[in-house]
């Protein structure tokens, strides 16, 4: 959706280099559905478009189990385990989000308690431009 | 031919045949114009990402339901 909304933004961005294959991306079926569904109602001529875009997206789809969405659940809301759970689950160095409110926000019990850094996306692009220069 | 459009080593494209031919598309070209649409699309209704963000929370529930059999509690927010 945040790649989407903004043009020139760090989850475009993100998505983009995923289509180089600068970057490994990562996906939960969960993620997919959701955004077909919160799309289909609020705005449902999206849907044909939202189809082509998942054709060509290269991310790899990592669905966790359901034994790991209630382990991760143990520490963090129910709502947010499937999320954390698949990136655990796909051995995931960062989880890039822009839900301050719900994941951000617990970034540091996430990392101390999964290893996964929980950041915005242009922290990860950072990351990256920093990891490939000279 | 790659270098006469453009494309490096390893560029991913769609192949879409048409009447006159075959259409061969750089897939960044096509993601960039379907998130471009959607986003468009989405300004149109006057939604804001943090709207977004917040209307497929309320899909995740049942979702995580069908999904993977968990059903939430009212604790689960």
């Amino acid at each position: 959706m945040a790649a989407s909304i903004s043009t020139t933004g760090a989850g475009r961005e993100l998505v983009l280099r995923g289509l180089r294959g600068a970057l490994k991306l990562f996906i939960s079926p969960l993620v997919v559905i959701e955004s077909e569904r919160n799309l289909q109602k609020k705005a449902p001529r999206a849907i044909p478009v939202f189809e082509i875009f998942k054709q060509v997206l290269v991310a790899s789809s990592v669905d966790p189990s359901h034994r790991m969405v209630l382990e991760v659940a143990r520490a963090v809301a129910l709502k947010d385990a499937p999320i954390v759970a698949a990136a655990r689950r796909a051995r995931a160095t960062y989880l890039a989000t822009y839900d301050q409110k719900h994941l951000i926000s617990q970034r540091q019990m996430i990392q101390a308690s999964f290893g996964i850094s929980v950041v915005f996306p242009d922290e990860v692009l950072k990351a990256q431009e920093l990891a490939d220069a000279p | 031919m790659r270098k006469n459009l453009g494309l490096k080593k390893g560029d991913l494209v769609a192949i879409t045949e048409t009447p006159g031919g075959v259409l061969i598309t750089p897939q960044e070209v096509i993601a960039t114009r379907a998130l471009d649409r959607i986003g468009e699309l989405l300004r149109e209704q006057g939604l804001t990402l943090e709207e977004l963000i917040e209307s497929g929370r309320e899909e995740r529930g049942p979702l995580i339901e069908e999904l993977y059999g968990i059903k939430a509690t009212n604790q689960d927010h």
